[in-house]
């Protein structure tokens, strides 16, 4: 419908992309609707939320849940020590998933399953919480930033999805040929298949960046300043989620009256907290190329 | 080929050294490491004692908070605070607790006779009993006149672990309460209800009789809530005590100090089979097992016609919005008192003692420290403590001295009042959170006798003169208090914790999920109470009231 | 080929490896001794090393709960329905989206499926209970406008399954097909421009082309959603529960934490974790060999 062809559909052709088409409108509504109905009540008043006047769209519009966010110092902070997390956190996993996955990926690696294995183990078999914890209390890392870093410094689960894309996508020609020219491991690495694995090196980014930003299970156990405190931490005290607590209620009945605005507040926390890793998304799709083989293989 | 790879190296160099520098900033702001210093110094030294004080995260820093300033110079101490998230807080004090990581002192630990109890009996926690004698003639006074408080605070082996926030709210001691619409009751030429059946007319009433007069058979005339969601929202919690009473937790009953079991009785199938009758007829809302804080809000402030006929909870907040004085929908309802059931029960549920334990030593303060702490604590129990612990710092701004004519919700003369007059209250900046109090941090005096002290705005329908409100609805239920009731805090043997924390989760999971199910009639009273009752026996109901037996005594 | 030899050929492997093995000795295996924790009663005085020894007794008394097999039985439902329409999703939409051409309708559909990811547990449980609520939620409406009958499916309990599977796969299925997304935009071009060639239509395109392509990476996910079985996530189905549902809801971990919350018991619920883990483990290794056998792919 949108696109230039030399060669025309065929009429069933035609039928089934209407039917994609008709997929992804009604998938791309189911979605939205619950989207839209959290962007527009936070910025609505606590009123029209709580009488539950707000459908679609904001009902008198206002942006005091989002000014309630920006001026506060700590959110401020959160948000600066998430983007430091992300960022530094990130680099660390990539660079850790990708020594670990390609030497998995290589059939000649003598010793494959053994590290697969140890792997593996890991996955399953953990102390828990009270070893990890002494752990990073052992080494030094408690209350710094390294112990949001470290600790989780690749996931099994990257390794494994990285592994198999270095497996199928690049064709064992190239290993050959590679080979034939005398190109060690490393080399290969790094000149042929780190260049060829944009999309999974993509995937990886976000996947690995997303898991940074929303941390937050880690931060409490590892964490006691409030000057390292990420985003997702400081949100769980500004929301009064639980709202049947006597006692937070009874304190005074000042409290209580804030009870609308805490809705609001709830939403707007969603959208604030959500979109600089939104943001990030547009950039990792650009690596969703097609055609990164085209001309590395001749004849 | 080797310009990329130079780039490549040169951003990896790059990248390290950035990652160095960020990791030795975060490192140096806590150059003294995650450990507690205990420096030992001795008091009336120039430099502040320093200890570690355990605490929720406020939503501003608390190191800069005024109150902890007024603390810190006060008693010549330098506090270094733990933070945790506010609805972490359990898990976090777990692991440090477990790992072995505590700080001194505990200043908001949430904690529970039965936490108290295992970590006094391994040391952990130390025995209190000494300080308090000797540093905290406040709370020595206040134990002495409100027995039951120190008789909550000691442990089976005497010893005292952990201090309270004695925190009497007057109205979340009879928090089973029902709300009606007096409007739609004069509408159909009704009465407020006094007995089970005079609730059955007036709900049928509003069912079939169109009281929002909007022509459309619309009207909800019961709603409510599940427990977890809404304060005493279950319709039982209100209902069940017409037929026998309901604690809405452990469902114990108490006669001549003996401990019974209430959910296995003709009684209670009485009042299920009541509330069978009314759901049958479409007179309860079915969402009251499902919906949430939000629903109800919805459902009671929505626009246009009222649909709501009478709605169980502690709060009516959660219904209808009574915050401001230009919406008027909650000023036509009423609390209405406990009903008188047909054998002639008429209880109101009470929920009294102390539960939560915020304050407890450790083992790793040095005894200035504890005796510091306890100072300290000891501090928020006088009344300027209280005051400036509690509400903040600045005069005018948290709080201010009572005008000659304000008088509390019993009507008597006020001295501190939260209505600040315009002309002397002090200009909030609006770009910066207040942090000058310790609000809920700690212990201290919130007693009756501390909250009365305090005006409130007399006329209850009026935006801010909720509480009074809520104080003059609970007057209504405060007489058909049972004669002995359970108290929320009795002191669980240290032998019995595991075998109580599974049976209290089965068997309340059990009489829960049943009761629901015979009310909405997928199970049947006649046919399935047999083995209901049976069922109890498979979850070892004898021993559970065994162990609560044993603890009361 | 010797023994020396294969080492030697892989000596800058070695060297690759040599971090990430460090990591996962230094944080994955020495932590890994705590789990003994499971068959003594820890206490914080005495530690780990010295806490008494109660061997299988934290998990004598899980077993012997009184409703262990419906706990059981709900996870693992509530698990395999997760699988069964949470797998195949993200996957259609991927393969859907990969035959859009208009980049914007294709990047605002990606944009938006992507988002609710982020929404968290306790905000997405409210909001899906806020909609199923009779008389204020949305979809009473709809189902007004449809001439169906008003149904508080929060509580019926042949419900519960349903509505926390699909709203898990409303939340992630965007997110979950970024993969199949990265891995169909690495397919050759020329295989298509050849498929062209030959006249196949759309659907046999997808069929032989596309399928293929992601084949590998489905089967490496399902083994390891496989793995995963008995962890089933405790927040969300504990805000979702209320007392009508109870029967079908109430799962392993939920049950767990409402146990120990009462009575802070690290090693019950180290024993329950440890219990987990080696079912997953097992049924992992089993569905592993199950996908050697029949495919080219596998994790061993």
């Amino acid at each position: 419908m949108f696109r230039k062809n030399t060669i025309k559909d065929s009429l069933g052709d035609r039928i089934f992309m209407l039917c994609i088409y008709l997929f992804l409108i009604i998938v791309l509504c189911a979605v939205l609707y619950p989207l839209l109905f959290i962007i527009s009540s936070s910025f609505s008043s606590s009123r029209a939320v709580v009488s539950g006047s707000v459908w679609l769209f904001p009902v008198d519009f206002t942006t005091r849940a989002y000014a309630a966010i920006f001026n506060s110092k700590q959110i401020m902070m959160g948000y600066y020590n998430s983007i430091v997390y992300m960022v530094f956190g990130t680099m660390i996993n990539l660079l850790f998933t990708v020594l670990i996955a390609y030497p998995l990926s290589q059939k000649h690696f003598y010793g494959r399953g053994v590290v697969m294995t140890m792997m593996m183990a890991t996955v399953f078999f953990g102390g828990g919480l009270i070893p990890d914890y002494l752990l990073v209390k052992n080494l030094g890392l408690l209350d710094t930033r390294w112990a949001l870093w470290l600790p989780g410094a690749f996931g099994v689960f990257n390794v494994i999805v990285a592994r198999t894309f270095f497996q199928t996508s690049i064709p064992p020609e190239m290993q050959e040929a590679a080979q034939i020219d005398g190109c060690g491991d490393t080399r290969y690495l790094v000149s042929i298949v780190l260049p060829l694995s944009k999309p999974i090196l993509a995937v990886m980014t976000l996947f690995y960046a997303v898991g940074h930003w929303n941390a937050f299970f880690s931060a409490l156990i590892y964490l006691r300043s409030e000057e390292l405190f990420p985003l997702q931490y400081v949100l769980r005290n500004i929301l009064i989620l639980n709202a049947t607590d006597p006692e937070m209620m009874a304190a005074s009945t000042q409290e209580m009256r804030d009870q609308g605005f805490q809705q609001v507040l709830k939403y707007a926390v969603i959208v604030a907290a959500s979109l600089p890793v939104l943001l990030i998304y547009p950039f990792v799709q650009r690596h969703f190329v097609k055609g990164v083989m085209i001309g590395s293989l001749k004849g | 080929m080797k310009k990329t790879k130079k780039a490549t190296l040169a951003l990896v160099q790059l990248m390290i050294l950035s990652l160095l520098v960020v990791a030795c900033s975060g490192n140096s702001n806590n150059g003294g490491g995650s450990a507690a210093p205990t420096e030992k110094e001795s008091e009336g030294a120039a430099s502040p004692l320093a200890m570690t004080f355990f605490a929720p995260q406020k939503d501003a820093p608390l190191q800069d908070n005024a109150y902890t300033k007024h603390i810190e110079s006060k008693f010549n101490v330098s506090i270094k605070w733990d933070l945790a998230p506010q609805d972490a807080l359990a898990d976090r004090r777990q692991l440090l607790l477990a790992s072995g990581d505590y700080p001194e002192v505990f200043l908001e630990g949430g904690f529970t006779t039965t936490d108290l109890l295992t970590y006094g009996s391994q040391g952990v926690f130390v025995p209190l009993n000494d300080l308090i004698e000797q540093h905290a003639p406040n709370l020595k006074a206040l134990m002495e006149s409100k027995p039951y408080v120190a008789q909550a605070m000691t442990a089976p082996d005497g010893n005292i672990y952990g201090i309270p926030r004695v925190n009497e709210c007057y109205h979340c001691t009879y928090p089973s309460k029902y709300w009606m619409n007096q409007a739609w009751l004069d509408e159909v030429g009704l009465a407020v209800p006094t007995t089970t059946d005079e609730l059955y007319a007036a709900l049928k009433a509003f069912k079939t009789q169109d009281p929002n007069g909007n022509g459309q058979a619309d009207e909800i005339p019961f709603t409510g809530a599940p427990k977890n969601n809404v304060w005493a929202g279950n319709i039982d919690a209100y209902l069940m005590n017409a037929f026998i009473y309901n604690d809405n937790d452990r469902y114990l009953l108490v006669k001549d100090g003996q401990v019974d079991f209430a959910a296995n009785k003709p009684e209670w199938k009485e009042g299920l089979a009541f509330m069978r009758q009314l759901y049958s007829e479409g007179l309860i809302d079915p969402a009251a097992f499902t919906q949430n804080d939000q629903a109800i809000s919805q459902l009671g402030n929505r626009e246009g016609d009222e649909i709501v006929g009478s709605f169980s909870s502690a709060l009516l907040s959660y219904l209808l919005n009574v915050w401001e004085d230009d919406i008027d929908r909650h000023r036509h309802w009423v609390a209405v008192p406990p009903l008188k059931g047909p054998q002639g029960a008429q209880y109101a549920g009470i929920v009294q003692g102390i539960s939560t334990f915020p304050f407890a030593i450790t083992n790793k303060a040095s005894e200035e420290q504890a005796i510091a702490a306890m100072k300290i604590i000891d501090y928020a129990f006088t009344e300027e403590g209280a005051l400036l612990s509690e509400y903040g710092m600045i005069e005018n701004l948290g709080w201010a001295m009572a005008q000659d004519d304000e008088l509390n919700i019993w009507g008597e003369k006020a001295r501190y009042t939260f209505d600040i007059p315009e002309d002397i209250k002090i200009e909030e900046d609006k770009d910066t959170i207040r942090n000058d109090s310790w609000s809920l941090l700690g212990p201290k005096d919130m007693s009756k006798e501390f909250r009365d002290s305090f005006a409130a705005a007399q006329d209850p329908l009026s935006s801010k003169g909720y509480e009074t409100r809520l104080a003059q609805a609970t007057m209504l239920y405060e007489p058909h208090a049972p004669e002995e009731a359970y108290p929320s805090a009795a002191w669980i043997a240290a032998e019995d914790v595991d075998a109580a924390a599974q049976l209290t989760t089965s068997i309340r999971d059990y009489v829960e999920s049943n009761m629901a199910q015979f009310i909405i009639g997928s199970k049947n009273l006649d046919t399935d109470w047999d083995s209901y009752v049976k069922g109890f026996d498979g979850l070892n109901l004898t021993r559970y009231i065994e162990i609560f037996q044993k603890a009361l005594q | 080929m010797h023994r020396m030899t294969k080492l030697k050929r892989s000596w800058e492997l070695y060297l690759l490896v040599f971090l990430p093995v460090l990591y996962l000795i230094v944080f994955k295996y020495i932590p890994m001794g705590g789990v003994i924790i499971a068959f003594k009663q820890y206490n914080v005085i005495d530690g780990i090393l010295n806490s008494p020894w109660v061997g299988f007794r934290h998990f004598q008394t899980f077993f012997e709960s009184p409703n262990f097999w419906l706990l059981i039985k709900n996870t693992l439902l509530i698990s395999l329905y997760s699988l069964a329409a949470g797998f195949p999703v993200p996957i259609i939409l991927a393969l859907a989206l990969n035959e859009i051409r208009n980049g914007l309708f294709k990047r605002s559909v990606q944009m938006v499926t992507y988002a609710p990811h982020f929404i968290s547990t306790v905000i997405m449980v409210s909001i899906v209970i806020l909609m199923l609520t009779p008389h204020v939620g949305v979809v009473e409406r709809l189902m007004g406008f449809l001439g169906l009958p008003a149904t508080n499916f929060m509580g019926l309990p042949q419900f519960f399954k349903s509505i926390y599977v699909w709203s898990g796969v409303w939340q992630d299925m965007g997110y979950a097909s970024i993969i199949y997304i990265a891995a169909l935009s690495g397919v050759d071009p020329s295989l298509y421009e050849a498929a062209r060639m030959d006249g196949a239509s759309r659907l046999r395109k997808i069929m032989h082309i596309d399928i293929p392509a992601i084949i590998p990476i489905s089967i490496i996910l399902l083994i390891l959603n496989m793995g995963g079985l008995l962890s089933v996530g405790f927040e969300k189905i504990f805000l979702m529960q209320n007392p009508l549902n109870v029967s079908a809801s109430e799962v392993i971990s939920t049950y767990v934490y409402k146990v120990g919350l009462l009575g802070a018991n690290f090693s019950f619920a180290t024993a329950v974790g440890l219990f987990n883990s080696v079912v997953n483990l097992m049924l992992l290794i089993l569905v592993n060999q199950i996908a050697r056998k029949t495919s080219e792919t596998s994790l061993w």
